[in-house]
């Protein structure tokens, strides 16, 4: 908790926020947020999760690039845990939850109506922008990640 | 008369005692006894809870968020703070462990505090390493099912699981899972020819209909959060009723560390300290004619070994440590991709299935969830993609989502075992010692492999990456450290659960199994409670 000033934990909450469900962090979101770091898990951060939380800072866009990229190659990350906390907190705040139950946006096909397999297509859209961003992340971040795990890299 | 002591307020200390009571015995009940709070706005949905408490995030997260589950962890959702209780440690016990994660409970009502309710009564297969037949624990089946209140149907399971005793009609189905039984309607025949997977309802301890002052499920969806109406039987319903006799203490607060016995093995007192006041405080004894053990593998046999080690100062082991090995698959059934999710239902199973085995003991069982309310944060996370990406994803799939829980049996090995070693302090630790069967590592190959096939056959296709292997210890179906056997072999006992080595201590928890088919044991653990205190005394 004490590595964390309450501005700069109420700055990320509002970006996790932001990424997550377009909408600002409210003050009971960012209260909530910040009392969850006393439960923050420890995790065996190495540079590369530094860099990736500074990254992941800057904007929507990064974000979504450092969690895609954090996801697959470092799932236990800062980042990773902080977006985890984020995420408990906003399905539980009489504000957002709704957002976050909300059920389809788009076509909807009722249960049991025998269409077997058919349904699959529907994700197509969402399927093709997760793969967009995995290749984008991958691309982007593995040789900085590269570059930080070198021996040239002073630990601790 | 009997005056009898009964250690542990779990599903099968509940059921010994109220028999007990019931035939005229005094009986005091030695717990420690956390007890559960009382559920918050006990009328509310699941999202209305969101809605209508104060602090949401207190009460579903904890005050300071330890009901989060963050990635690395091996299951899908994990304990909320309001089950806390349950799996709260006692602050004076040491344990080592090796091959195994087990989990202690010193709740009021013991783990079945925190179950899912699957009731699977042991089928004669399953019992024949027993010194019992199914008829002899058929009355107690039926008597613990009119105490509690069982919802089942009778189909294609009654050959894996008897269908005999008095059961409510099951719970309304899920669409997903009706889908799913629809479909297995359909491919039945060939499903049993290959890949010999038999589907149909979970007979669950949830109330489809109003019993004994218990209402009928009113689906708010909080069952993972715990029942707030207690349809969803519980052993704090049942230690309510024993507390309507006069011959009944309940004594909490108190950890039970051993029994004192004489030269014939006869315990004449059973010492307990104060929860949490540490190693100074002198013990109290209590003394009864009989001793009944009721405690929890761990906890009964840990009772046992220091007993045993205090009275002989040798050491001692016992070997036969049983748990299911559990896997949860989660899947996708494509044809309910976009329908509306809907929170306010019963949260957990309606199907269960089998799989049978060219041997019977080798028979696989498993209950199949649809998802419907949960945590959302360990699903998205768990999901192979960003968090965004992940909730976009999730919203369109969250209706066919469902979690195939597939159980195996364990059979007693040497190699599995408890033990009790001493710190320098002169502490005692518990050693929890588990050693996966050779060939378990094949049948759980095996099984993923025909779990797989058969949702293929029910239009649902397992998450590829995501079938989990969870930690021998999370099933929590501890057995097998003093089995029932007809002659004395280490610390058995016999038939009547009584111990082959003391004359008047009984075992009546999971330690007294013989082997562990794979199944949930809690029925079977209270029939044969009810069965003990019939027979015994």
């Amino acid at each position: 908790m004490a590595e964390w000033s309450a501005t700069e934990l109420l700055a990320e909450c509002d970006r996790f926020c932001h990424y997550l469900i377009d909408r600002p962090a409210t003050p009971e979101i960012a209260k909530t947020y910040r009392a969850g770091h006393q439960s923050l898990p420890p995790g065996d951060d190495v540079p590369f999760d530094s860099f990736l939380l500074r990254f992941a800072l800057g904007g929507k866009r990064r974000l979504r690039l450092a969690d895609t990229y954090a996801r697959l190659v470092r799932p236990r990350s800062l980042l990773r845990r902080k977006i985890t906390l984020a995420i408990a907190v906003l399905e539980c705040s009489r504000a957002t939850h709704g957002l976050m139950n909300a059920g389809p946006t788009s076509v909807k096909i009722g249960a049991g109506k025998g269409r077997g397999w058919l349904p699959l297509v529907t994700l197509g859209p969402s399927l093709a922008s997760v793969v967009w961003w995995t290749v984008l992340s991958l691309t982007v971040l593995s040789p900085t990640h590269l570059f930080l795990s070198g021996p040239w890299i002073r630990r601790g | 008369m009997a005056r009898i002591l009964v250690v542990g307020s779990g599903a099968s200390g509940v059921h010994f005692t109220l028999t007990a009571l019931r035939r005229g015995h005094t009986v005091t009940m030695l717990d420690v006894g956390y007890p559960r709070a009382d559920p918050p706005a006990p009328e509310a949905t699941f999202e209305a809870l969101k809605e209508e408490l104060e602090d949401p995030a207190a009460y579903f997260l904890g005050p300071d968020g330890q009901g989060v589950v963050y990635p690395g962890g091996t299951s899908f959702f994990g304990h909320p703070p309001s089950k806390h209780y349950v799996f709260k440690h006692a602050p004076d016990l040491r344990v080592r462990t090796d091959g195994m994660s087990p989990l202690f409970t010193f709740a009021r009502g013991g783990f079945a505090e925190a179950w899912t309710g699957g009731c699977y009564p042991f089928s004669a297969d399953d019992l024949k390493d027993y010194p019992l037949t199914y008829d002899d624990l058929h009355p107690h089946y039926a008597e613990v099912a009119r105490r509690i209140g069982i919802g089942g149907t009778r189909d294609d399971l009654e050959s894996f699981m008897p269908f005999d005793v008095d059961y409510q009609g099951s719970l309304p189905l899920d669409p997903h899972s009706r889908y799913l039984l629809e479909r297995y309607a359909k491919h039945r025949d060939h499903l049993h020819r290959s890949p010999g997977f038999w589907l149909g309802r979970s007979r669950v301890a949830t109330l489809s209909e109003e019993h004994n002052g218990r209402p009928a499920c009113s689906e708010l969806g909080r069952c993972l959060w715990g029942c707030p109406t207690q349809s969803l039987w519980a052993p704090s319903v049942t230690l309510r009723e024993c507390h309507e006799f006069e011959g009944f203490r309940y004594v909490s607060g108190e950890l039970v560390r051993y029994f004192e016995y004489d030269s014939d093995g006869i315990v004449s007192s059973v010492s307990t300290v104060p929860v949490g006041e540490g190693s100074g405080v002198p013990a109290t004894s209590y003394s009864a004619d009989a001793v009944v053990l009721a405690a929890g593998t761990l906890g009964s046999s840990r009772i046992v070994l220091e007993s045993l080690a205090r009275r002989t100062g040798g050491t001692y082991r016992m070997p036969g440590l049983m748990d299911n090995r559990q896997v949860h698959m989660p899947f996708l059934t494509p044809a309910l991709i976009g329908a509306e999710p809907n929170l306010a239902s019963y949260q957990f199973h309606h199907l269960a299935f089998a799989v049978r085995s060219s041997r019977a003991v080798g028979d696989v069982h498993g209950q199949i969830t649809a998802l419907k309310s949960a945590s959302l944060h360990p699903i998205l996370t768990a999901m192979p993609t960003g968090a965004r990406s992940a909730l976009d994803l999730f919203r369109r799939v969250r209706t066919a989502l469902g979690i195939a829980n597939i159980n195996l049996h364990d059979s007693r090995r040497v190699e599995s075992h408890l033990g009790l070693e001493y710190d320098a302090d002169g502490g005692s630790r518990l050693v929890v010692c588990y050693k996966p069967d050779h060939d378990e590592l094949h049948r759980r190959r095996m099984a993923i492999r025909r779990v797989r096939r058969a949702l293929l056959r029910l239009g649902a296709v397992a998450v590829p990456g995501l079938t989990r292997t969870l930690p021998m210890g999370a099933s929590v179906h501890y057995s097998g450290t003093m089995p029932m056997s007809t002659a004395p072999a280490g610390m058995s006992v016999d038939p009547s659960c009584r111990s082959h080595t003391f004359p008047n201590l009984f075992v009546i928890d999971g330690s007294v199994l013989p082997s562990l088919p794979a199944k949930n044991l809690t029925f079977t653990l209270m029939a044969n409670a009810v069965r003990v205190a019939t027979v015994a005394f």
